[in-house]
């Protein structure tokens, strides 16, 4: 439940929403048991009225609060939609910020891992659960407990044991019920919580070796375990809607249950003549309208346990300590000489090491190529050489000192990594070359284009620099993404660059050209270019060749 | 008329997911909520019969008892009869979703890997868009059979009370129809909206959240933390103007049924003063007047309960649109005929006559191609990649067919074979492998059933998947895939590799198996491979494109736009 709250607290701007919405619930809930009450006193008034039982009766003031109970119940459920929407939409925007924040305090190699898994899709469908936290949950919860709590303060005053009976019965036996309910449904909520992503791997493996599956015979064999995660879910679903049908049941006996002693109670208050008959039956009416009040509370209360596997999953982003957390450094390179000293790395379970003993050294502004087939770890080096990843043993240092001492900031604003995995979001051509560099100017922006060959694509373009790339937008091929990647780069300004195949999916041609066009935008900087062929840039400082996770000098 | 075919669609995805619920659901639910509006309606009875003793009839409360413990009874059974049908409809939609999703696995092995879309959309349609079913079936259906019975069932009571009463019901109720399609047609349209900027805003974040790695690179997070904060901020204030209108219309509802309930009470009350003279309101007593007014809120409430349901109809809708094109994906071998199970030689001859294919949307690949291989030949199929090495691949495993043509293994028309006997005479193994979840002999011995531990381990051997196993704690038990040791690209394809020869067959069909590999894994690989085909008599044939290492290739034949032509 802690992290559930803590999540969900609201801020300043928030709360006062919320505060409003919840007043309407309440406002809502009251108005639609005053309407019944009301009714209830007016009509058992006028049929005693109507044969002499009492002598006479104003019609029109009852008459008059039950057709602005009627109006006003209408208008306050307006009213609690409407600023019950303004308060989820404000709070959806801090919940979103508070998620981004804790996904940007990990290290960039963790959300490069937790880029290729399921973790980020769940992550956003995790927010999304929680965005219905507050209409879902909290509204309906303040009306119906606000106008039970309401209802017996009015009771105390008529008639004491009927609020005894309302309180112990319908809030008490209520509250039991909800709480043991959502107690009980903790267990499927886990199950359901490690049940959902378990099917989604199980079927991912299962559809990634369908080939080889079919040509064995084992597919449908193999779909059993898929199929066994989809039963562990089933069960887990079925085992919490039957926890949410005990516990409208349940809600609905005590309900109904205080309706029945409220009403045997002032009927017998009645007889011993200490209450009138209008106010018992409005009395006995309000216990009824209460519990329709309270009997949507189940199913609100049943979603309590998936939010908080959503409240927990979404706090356990940020508790990885990555570099990003090392605030207190604050060492400063005196230089700008990249030196890797015997520098190894191991992915964690892997047998061999895939950098082993790496020695390599950047002068300030000097090129360099590390050349090497794809797949022998060239993207490792890279990410050891941007201060992405820590060496097991050995160094990577800048300036003398060592990357991992450096403060976190500082390195990314001097060092630049044109990354494999370098991401083009869905947005406009300006947005993404913008990220980096964020003052550029549209002829800023336009000569980086140039300069990776990309100012005939830009100018074809009918809306230009805001032409939306991605999903929605113009498709990009993916030599001309990984060109628009190179330009980003460029654009930021970093005094050390490390490039990681930028001409991936460029023609030769294309390469040739952007390779000279390239040089006076590298003049002064320090580069590092990993790639399979050398033609990235016209000329090198120096030359490495890298095989069997170690580099020699070419 | 592009909205006409979507209405039709629509309905038609309502008529599918009835059909697919138990045939049980849908009586059993009725009879229930028959039963509860019965109840409903006896509950409202006795209540008026009590108050009617008590304060007209000035009863002793111990001469209603009687009726109170009628009534006590009454109330317990309505509760437990909304919880009955919670627990039905919460079980059946669970299995429904269940069995669909046995379905579409089904329809995935039957459809084969080459004609299926890629998991990235396979994966959210299995869970997200099966899952989005649920509202349809454990809340749109039972309030549908609610809000059909039981207003009906109030309004004949109230007629038979007060036929003025009942009057007041039907006309601020404008027709109940009428009540429909207006919440359907508004309010659906105006929460799809909703539905679609949100889903929207969803992807978008989705999309920076992808990119978190590459946000930091650039140390742009405090930015885009903006930017979440003043997108989520326009997607309010847009959202808030369309809301405003589209409460509205639920709002009206909440109006007439409050208004009406209002006015039915006032009425009364007139009625039971003397001063209303007309109709049967003179008759009204504290008796009729209660229970009429007791059966108004239960005879808008079904009725509001369904309005606030409509958008799990239409999720549910959506949802099931792309759920049935995705079973009614074609099958790869539609003419397999499970009877027909020749034996498998000890090596297979492969013959294509006028080969007609093409992927769809596409121009045509194969135009009349023909192929002979004999048996034991071992032939290599280089060419640039798109002309057609993968796809004649996978029309000889059988992952597709061709639209014309015969492709004959062993002299037997492949279409025909049943799915054993082609498995009995085909090994393929292909670029990207995958290790499952287990250990490294767990993961070959998947290639043939009656594998005993020896051959694993002669395999193993052969295949160079000994040289790095060994090296593990405990050997080939130890465990690789999800959880397990990380291997290499090429550690993989040795250990896939001893999976797919691990049974002797016929033909072997090996489609690039290289082609994600460094130069060193490579050499390894194809080591391996070559080490395991000198000593078979199998029929091979490889796609690669690296046909110069592959020395034991008795043919190489390129394969340029669909055409062969033979080069060694």
């Amino acid at each position: 439940m802690h992290a559930l709250i803590r999540l969900l607290w609201p801020g300043r701007s928030t709360a006062r929403w919320m505060l409003l919405a919840a007043i309407m619930a309440l406002a809502a809930a009251l108005l639609a048991v005053v309407l019944l009450a009301v009714s209830g006193w007016l009509i058992t008034a006028s049929a005693l009225a109507g044969i002499g039982v009492i002598a006479a009766l104003d019609i029109f003031a009852p008459g008059a609060i039950i057709r602005a109970a009627a109006v006003g119940r209408t208008v306050t459920r307006y009213l609690e939609r409407l600023i019950g929407h303004e308060a989820t939409f404000r709070q959806l925007t801090e919940i979103r910020i508070r998620a981004f924040r804790r996904l940007m305090a990990q290290s960039i190699a963790r959300l490069e891992a937790l880029g290729r898994g399921d973790t980020l899709s769940r992550l956003t469908r995790d927010v999304d659960v929680l965005d219905h936290v507050f209409p879902r949950l909290v509204l309906p919860s303040v009306g119906a407990f606000g106008a039970a709590l309401l209802a017996i303060g009015y009771f105390l005053f008529q008639a004491p044991v009927a609020a005894a009976a309302l309180a112990a019965s319908l809030v008490g036996g209520g509250t039991l019920v909800l709480g043991a309910g959502t107690r009980l449904a903790r267990g499927p909520g886990r199950a359901l919580a490690e049940a959902t992503p378990a099917m989604r791997s199980a079927l991912a493996e299962w559809l990634h070796g369908v080939g080889e599956l079919i040509s064995v015979g084992r597919a449908e064999e193999r779909a059993g375990r898929v199929m066994a995660r989809v039963a562990d879910q089933v069960q887990a679903q079925i085992a919490q809607r039957r926890i949410e049908a005990m516990m409208q049941t349940g809600i609905a006996l005590f309900g109904y249950l205080a309706f029945w002693l409220v009403l045997l109670l002032v009927l017998g208050m009645y007889s011993a003549g200490s209450l009138a008959a209008p106010v018992a039956a409005g009395m006995a009416l309000v216990g009824l309208a209460l519990v329709d009040a309270w009997l949507p509370l189940a199913a609100s209360w049943n979603f309590v346990e998936t939010c908080r596997q959503a409240a927990i999953r979404v706090d356990s982003v940020g508790q990885e300590a990555g570099a990003h957390a090392r605030a207190g450094d604050t060492a400063r390179p005196s230089d700008f000489r990249l030196m890797a000293q015997q520098a190894t790395f191991r992915y964690p379970g892997a047998i061999d090491p895939v950098i082993a003993g790496v020695d390599l050294e950047l002068e300030t502004a000097e090129h360099v190529l590390v050349q090497g087939a794809s797949g022998a770890g060239k993207t490792t080096l890279g990410k050891l050489l941007a201060g992405i990843l820590v060496p097991e043993s050995g160094s990577v240092s800048l300036g003398g000192v060592d990357l991992s001492a450096l403060d976190e900031p500082w390195l990314r604003e001097h060092v630049g990594l044109l990354s494999q995995r370098s991401m083009l979001f869905q947005d406009t051509l300006a947005a993404n070359l913008r990220l980096g560099a964020p003052a550029a100017t549209d002829a800023e922006l336009i000569r980086a284009l140039h300069a990776v060959g990309l100012g005939d694509f830009v100018e074809q373009l009918t809306e230009g620099l805001d032409t939306w790339i991605g999903e929605h937008g113009r498709s990009v091929s993916g030599g001309e993404g990984r060109r628009l990647a190179l330009a980003r780069v460029l654009l930021a300004d970093f005094r050390i660059l490390v490039l990681d195949e930028p001409m991936a999916g460029v023609d030769s041609e294309t390469a040739a050209t952007v390779a000279e066009r390239l040089v006076p935008w590298l003049e002064g900087r320090s580069v590092v270019v990993l790639s399979h062929d050398p033609k990235v840039l016209v000329r090198y400082d120096r030359r490495y060749r890298f095989t069997d996770g170690s580099l020699a000098a070419d | 008329m592009p909205a006409t075919i979507d209405e039709s669609r629509k309905d038609d995805s309502s008529a599918w997911l009835k059909r697919q619920s138990p045939a049980w659901l849908v009586p059993s639910i009725t009879a229930l909520t028959i039963l509860e509006a019965g109840v409903v309606i006896a509950q409202a009875w006795l209540i008026t019969v009590i108050a009617f003793g008590v304060f007209v009839e000035a009863l002793a409360l111990t001469a209603v008892m009687p009726q109170m413990w009628l009534l006590l009874g009454v109330l317990g059974t309505r509760a437990l009869l909304g919880g009955a049908r919670q627990w039905l409809v919460g079980g059946a939609s669970a299995r429904v979703r269940e069995n669909l999703r046995s379905r579409l696995l089904e329809q995935f092995e039957t459809t084969g890997p080459v004609r299926l879309p890629p998991a990235g959309e396979l994966i959210p349609a299995f869970d997200e868009q099966v899952e989005a079913l649920d509202g349809f079936y454990s809340r749109f259906a039972p309030q549908r059979i609610s809000a059909m019975i039981v207003p009906l069932g109030i309004l004949i009571f109230a007629f038979y009370t007060d036929w003025l009463a009942g009057l007041l019901l039907l006309l601020t109720a404008p027709l109940i129809p009428m009540f429909m399609i207006i919440i359907g047609i508004g309010a659906e349209k105006l929460a799809r909206e909703q539905f679609r900027s949100l889903a929207r805003l969803g992807g978008w974040f989705l999309d920076q959240v992808h990119g978190a790695a590459t946000i930091r690179l650039f140390r742009a997070e405090a930015r885009v933390g903006e930017q979440v904060s003043d997108r989520t901020h326009a997607l309010r204030k847009r959202t808030m103007r369309v809301l405003r209108l589209a409460f509205l219309s639920s709002a009206v509802l909440e109006f007439f049924a409050a208004v009406a309930i209002a006015t039915l009470a006032i009425y009364i009350g007139l009625g039971l003063l003397g001063f209303l003279t007309f109709g049967p309101a003179p008759a009204l007593t504290l008796q009729s007047g209660l229970f009429l007014l007791l059966l108004a809120p239960e005879f808008f409430q079904p009725l509001r309960a369904l309005s606030q349901g409509w958008h799990d109809r239409a999720d549910a809708n959506a949802a099931a649109g792309e759920i049935r094109s995705l079973l009614e994906l074609p099958p790869a071998r539609p003419g397999a005929d499970e009877g027909f199970n020749p034996a498998a030689p000890d090596s297979c001859r492969v013959e294509l006559r006028e080969i007609e294919f093409a992927h769809p949307g596409r121009e045509p690949l194969f135009n009349g191609l023909d192929f002979d291989v004999q048996p034991g030949q071992k032939v290599v199929l280089v060419g640039p990649s798109g002309g057609g090495k993968s796809s004649l691949i996978s029309i000889l495993a059988g992952f597709v067919e061709p639209s014309d043509g015969a492709v004959l293994l062993d002299g037997q028309p492949l279409t025909r074979l049943s799915h054993a006997a082609v498995q009995a005479h085909v090994a393929w193994l292909g670029q990207h492998s995958v290790l499952f979840a287990g250990s490294i002999a767990e993961n070959i011995a998947l290639g043939w059933r009656q594998a005993t531990r020896g051959q694993i381990e002669a395999i193993a051997e052969r295949a160079r998947v000994a040289e790095f196993s060994d090296r593990l704690p405990d050997g080939l038990d130890s465990p690789v895939g999800e959880n397990g040791y990380g291997l290499s690209g090429g550690q993989v394809q040795r250990i896939a590799l001893a999976r797919a020869l691990l049974r002797p067959r016929p033909l072997i069909l090996l489609d690039e198996p290289t082609a994600s590999l460094d130069p060193e894994s490579e050499q390894l690989v194809l080591d391996a491979l070559a080490d395991l085909l000198a000593e078979r008599s199998s029929t091979v044939i490889c796609a690669t494109h690296r046909a110069a290492t592959i020395a034991w290739a008795d043919r190489v034949v390129e394969v340029r736009r669909g055409e062969l032509s033979c080069m060694r």
